[in-house]
């Protein structure tokens, strides 16, 4: 990167920062979602994935992503709360 | 971190503020991200116990989930200002 600039690097910096928080964020949301929707989908494993118990999956997953945004919305306006009372 | 030294010794001090404003906003931001990774997990398993029959959280789902999360906090503030007391510390 021989034409590289301070602002050049100061916003590559910033794209990277951005991508490994974004990826850090899905993998920990993929991994909880794996977690509790094969608790509550495949509560007893058979020899194969049941299509009902697919549909639970797909329902499961879209049903987590909701109650995610759920507790973020509710812990930031809590956080915001506090912030104003001191 | 594929951004060679030869590129960082270039940020100029504006830059670097800027950067440094930049990292401690995403660092909050993960925190919070962070901590609702935490909530929604302890959360779920506390208000979503019958079997899922859809894509949506049904209205006392919501309301539970939301409550699990201000209990939480609410019992952190109480966890807090439990051990100030028994150590004889915090203000006033």
């Amino acid at each position: 990167m021989s034409d590289s600039t301070s602002e050049t690097v100061k916003k590559a910096i910033i794209k990277q920062v951005l991508i490994e928080s974004q990826s850090a964020n899905a993998r920990t949301l993929m991994e909880k979602i794996g977690e509790n929707c094969f608790n509550s989908c495949v509560p007893k494993p058979g020899s194969s994935l049941s299509s009902s118990e697919k549909t639970c999956v797909n329902q499961c997953t879209e049903k987590y992503m909701a109650a995610w945004n759920v507790v973020n919305q509710t812990y930031i306006r809590r956080v915001q709360q506090e912030m104003g009372n001191q | 971190m594929d951004i060679p030294q030869a590129d960082l010794d270039l940020l100029n001090e504006k830059d670097k503020n800027e950067l440094r404003s930049f990292i401690s906003a995403e660092t909050q931001r993960q925190r919070v991200q962070g901590q609702t990774h935490a909530l929604t997990d302890q959360c779920w398993k506390k208000c979503v116990t019958s079997p899922i029959k859809s894509n949506q959280l049904d209205k006392n789902e919501v309301s539970c989930m939301a409550d699990c999360v201000a209990r939480f906090l609410d019992v952190n503030l109480a966890i807090v200002s439990h051990v100030q007391k028994l150590t004889g510390g915090g203000k006033q």
